[in-house]
């Protein structure tokens, strides 16, 4: 103990003269340009595919039919509708959107008297982020599902000329496990498809089919659990 | 130095199967609850203290008041659906959860994150540590009464949290460490404004230093309190600062070297006396340090190639058979995640190895022994811990 | 760590080892010689460090297996002990004495996987569930969903849609 540790902690008077480091205007600070906030979502380019809501783990994410979007060939008519009483940002339906159309904004304040206002559609029900510019976007070159399509053999010009032989050599195994892994299993194409009855997209065992796993041996074991099915209930435990 | 002395001679006998004969209705002794809600707690924890006089005769540490069985949560999640939650499992430094976990799942799926995605790991770690050591700071100075230390400290961290903000979009809950990368590089003009936070904090933790460790009170009431002796270190599972200031420098960073430690120049901060003022003391310039491998970092690290590995579609990712561990030096000791799956698409068993679990329960009973009631705040936060990973 | 393998192979009666990293293995140990593996590895092996005590549920093969994962700091290896029993009556020798932190872990995992241990300190009280009614709850066989649904409720106004279904009945009402 010294005559310094008595008179050191007053050096903490020389803070009287600093300013305040504080924010001034906090109610309208910006965040920062990558900042994960509200959910967009641009309607028009959204298919209703509804892998965000099996990606959620939270549960968050409703698909609902929406007024003036009609069902059609590529498109379920249904939108996403978030629960932000349950989401946590996490991102990952950002992620995985097929077309790209879920993005979110910068935006983070948002005050209203009723919660269940806080269950919306994004794009849906206007908000003023809509047209944030800013704000988390998936970057084109980082994928969570395997999108980049396998090239298919052809036959050479040379050959083909003068011969009947399929011109199209078609998948090996290996190939088809991995352009199967890309499916997604939303059922989208499988509504329309003349042959929806033999391939049958919404049993759970076939949605994510075994086979995509390339690397996991096939086992007898499989655990007491649901299929991912059960993660897009709303209470999953 | 003062050891821990068990001069029980005032104190109840001993009954036959180890527990103290205490009779409360002797008048002798009290029962006194610290916590969950009380200001010389750290987070949602509580210690069960029995009085005689102003001296502590026995502690219990009660965890349970944050339980959300995150271990179990994840064996229903898909392996990238148990990315989201894992962070939450430690608040004030939750990048070690994610980086673990990252890890762990890698390890066990045969995937090797890019060498860029290591450095930016590292980065982000580092970061979170000074983080978890300013808030720690504050604690330590509020807990013997020293209110101002925390608020200049919560200055320094919202700093931070500033640079986390436009590195990974989020302030506390970062979700950045994706298994295979990381999701993103750094903004532009990062360096500079990280230089300028890194700055900020060194000249804050210079008059942390000042009224802080050179302070009559604080040396009065720190130096020679809440002795851990070495020999307890295996016995107890004490790693990280708490050992390093026992004088033993266990550092994951330095004796398994993980991500990128190997490329950066640094020691493991060593204390020798082991007291409260000497843990903090430890911690102050393994902050210190941190900034100082940020700089490496950042002057090292590669600003172009991928940033995550080629990744089967992880809406049906299974992953072998097996089992792994995975550890971590965090600001608290080691931090580790321990990983078994059966060849499905969710994880069999995860299990979190959080430092705090053998600091906070089996050292802290033993240490809260025959010292007073008031210096039981400082002696509990001395040895940085966070309840939530002990009860997941 | 194959060295080591070997050594140990010559006293104890072990299985085979699975090395998951150069400096981490797994070996299967039968649970009357756990005792005698962890005190040779610990004094020794310099194996002094135990970093944690776990259990995972083999349901399917009505198994439990608890992992004793030790560390040593001098080569930085890791070996994790893997002792696999009947999950009926589960019970195990506590480890206490060799290392006082295991009483925490032990209680853990009496409370959350129903293991026992004879003779740990304060085994039977409780740790972190208060007034818990049901099975252990990290048993393969408690099931969180269900659970869930029991205790807690949905917020009202939640329904969804599956995109499939919901357009065959758009598009084809009459199922053709």
């Amino acid at each position: 103990m010294s005559v310094r540790d008595v008179l050191s902690p007053f050096t903490a008077w020389k803070n009287l003269f600093r300013d305040p480091v504080s924010i001034p205007d906090p109610l309208n600070r910006a965040a920062a340009p990558r900042y994960r906030g509200f959910h967009q979502n641009d309607v028009e380019k959204c298919i209703g595919c509804g892998t965000c809501e099996t990606i959620c783990q939270n549960g968050a994410i409703d698909m609902v039919p929406v007024e003036g979007i009609e069902t059609k060939s590529g498109d379920s008519g249904l939108r996403p509708r978030i629960d932000y009483g349950r989401c946590c940002w996490c991102a990952l339906c950002v992620d995985v959107c097929m077309t790209k159309s879920l993005t979110m904004s910068n935006a983070y304040t948002w005050v209203e008297n009723d919660p269940d206002l806080f269950c919306f559609t994004p794009g849906v029900d206007k908000k003023h982020w809509d047209n944030a510019e800013l704000g988390y976007h998936c970057p084109t070159d980082r994928r969570i599902t395997g999108q980049v399509r396998a090239h298919m053999r052809e036959l050479e010009p040379e050959t083909r000329i003068d011969s009947f032989v399929e011109i199209v050599q078609g998948y090996s195994v290996e190939e088809a496990i991995l352009e199967a892994d890309r499916c997604v299993a939303c059922g989208l194409p499988c509504a329309t498809a003349i042959t929806s009855a033999a391939w049958n997209c919404s049993t759970p065992a076939t949605r994510f089919p075994a086979s995509a796993a390339a690397s996991a041996p096939t086992s007898a074991r499989t655990p007491a659990l649901p299929a991912t099915k059960a993660t897009r209930s709303p209470s999953a435990g | 130095m003062a050891l821990y002395t068990p001069d029980r001679s005032q104190y109840p006998a001993k009954k036959a199967d180890g527990t103290l004969d205490i009779d409360l209705a002797s008048g002798k002794y009290l029962k006194l609850w610290q916590g969950p809600n009380h200001p010389g707690i750290t987070g949602n924890m509580s210690v069960e203290l029995t009085v005689c006089g102003d001296e502590v005769v026995e502690g219990k540490t009660h965890v349970g008041y944050l339980h959300r069985g995150f271990e179990k949560l994840m064996e229903r999640r898909s392996f990238i659906q148990c990315f989201p939650i894992v962070c939450r499992i430690c608040v004030p430094e939750p990048d070690f959860n994610e980086y673990c976990y990252a890890a762990a799942v890698e390890d066990l799926s045969g995937i090797q994150s890019p060498e860029r995605a290591n450095w930016m790991r590292a980065l982000i770690l580092e970061m979170g540590r000074i983080n978890s050591y300013l808030m720690y700071l504050g604690g330590q100075a509020g807990a013997l009464g020293l209110g101002v230390i925390g608020q200049w400290t919560t200055y320094a961290r919202d700093l931070m949290l500033d640079r986390f903000e436009e590195m990974t979009g989020a302030r506390i809950y970062h979700m950045f460490i994706l298994p295979g990368g990381v999701r993103d590089g750094l903004p532009d003009g990062f360096d500079q404004r990280m230089e300028e936070t890194l700055r900020e904090i060194e000249s804050t933790m210079k008059d942390v230093h000042d009224v802080m460790f050179h302070n009559a009170v604080f040396k009065k009431r720190t130096v020679g309190q809440g002795v851990i002796d070495p020999a307890w270190l295996d016995q107890y599972g004490v790693t990280g600062p708490n050992a390093r200031a026992a004088g033993v420098a266990k550092d994951v960073r330095r004796d398994q070297p993980y991500l990128v430690y190997r490329e950066l120049e640094f020691e493991p901060v060593i204390g020798h006396d082991s007291d409260i003022y000497t843990r903090s003391d430890v911690r102050r310039r393994d902050l210190l340090m941190s900034v100082d491998l940020i700089r490496q970092i950042l002057a090292k690290m590669p600003r172009s190639g991928p940033l995550i590995a080629d990744m089967p579609s992880m809406l049906h990712w299974k992953i072998p058979r097996g089992e792994t561990y995975v550890r971590g030096e965090c600001s608290r000791g080691e931090y580790g995640y321990y990983l078994v799956t059966d060849g499905s698409g969710f994880p069999r068993r995860v299990n979190v190895r959080g430092p705090s679990y053998t600091h906070a329960m089996a050292l802290l009973e033993r240490m809260i022994v025959n010292i007073n009631i008031s210096d039981v705040a400082a002696l509990m936060v001395s040895l940085h811990t966070y309840p939530p990973e002990i009860e997941r | 760590m194959r060295a080591l393998h070997i050594r140990l192979q010559h006293l104890f009666p072990l299985g085979e080892l699975t090395e998951q990293r150069p400096d981490l293995g797994f070996v299967t140990v039968p649970a009357a010689y756990l005792r005698p593996t962890l005190l040779h590895l610990r004094d020794r092996e310099g194996y002094t460090h135990l970093v944690l005590l776990t259990a995972v549920d083999w349901l399917e093969e009505d198994l439990f297996q608890l992992t004793y994962l030790l560390s040593n700091r001098s080569t930085g290896c890791d070996i994790g002990l893997r002792v696999k029993f009947p999950r009926q009556a589960a019970h195990m020798e506590s480890i206490h004495d060799l290392w006082p932190t295991a009483a925490t872990y032990q209680r853990e995992l009496r409370e959350m996987f129903g293991i026992d241990f004879p003779g740990s300190p304060r085994l039977h009280e409780e740790f972190i569930l208060e007034g818990w009614n049901d099975i252990p709850p990290y048993r393969r066989d408690f099931d969180t969903l269900k659970y869930a649904r029991a205790n807690y409720n949905d917020r009202p106004g939640r329904e969804t849609h599956d995109p499939e279904q919901h357009m065959k009945q758009q598009l084809y009402p009459d199922g053709a």
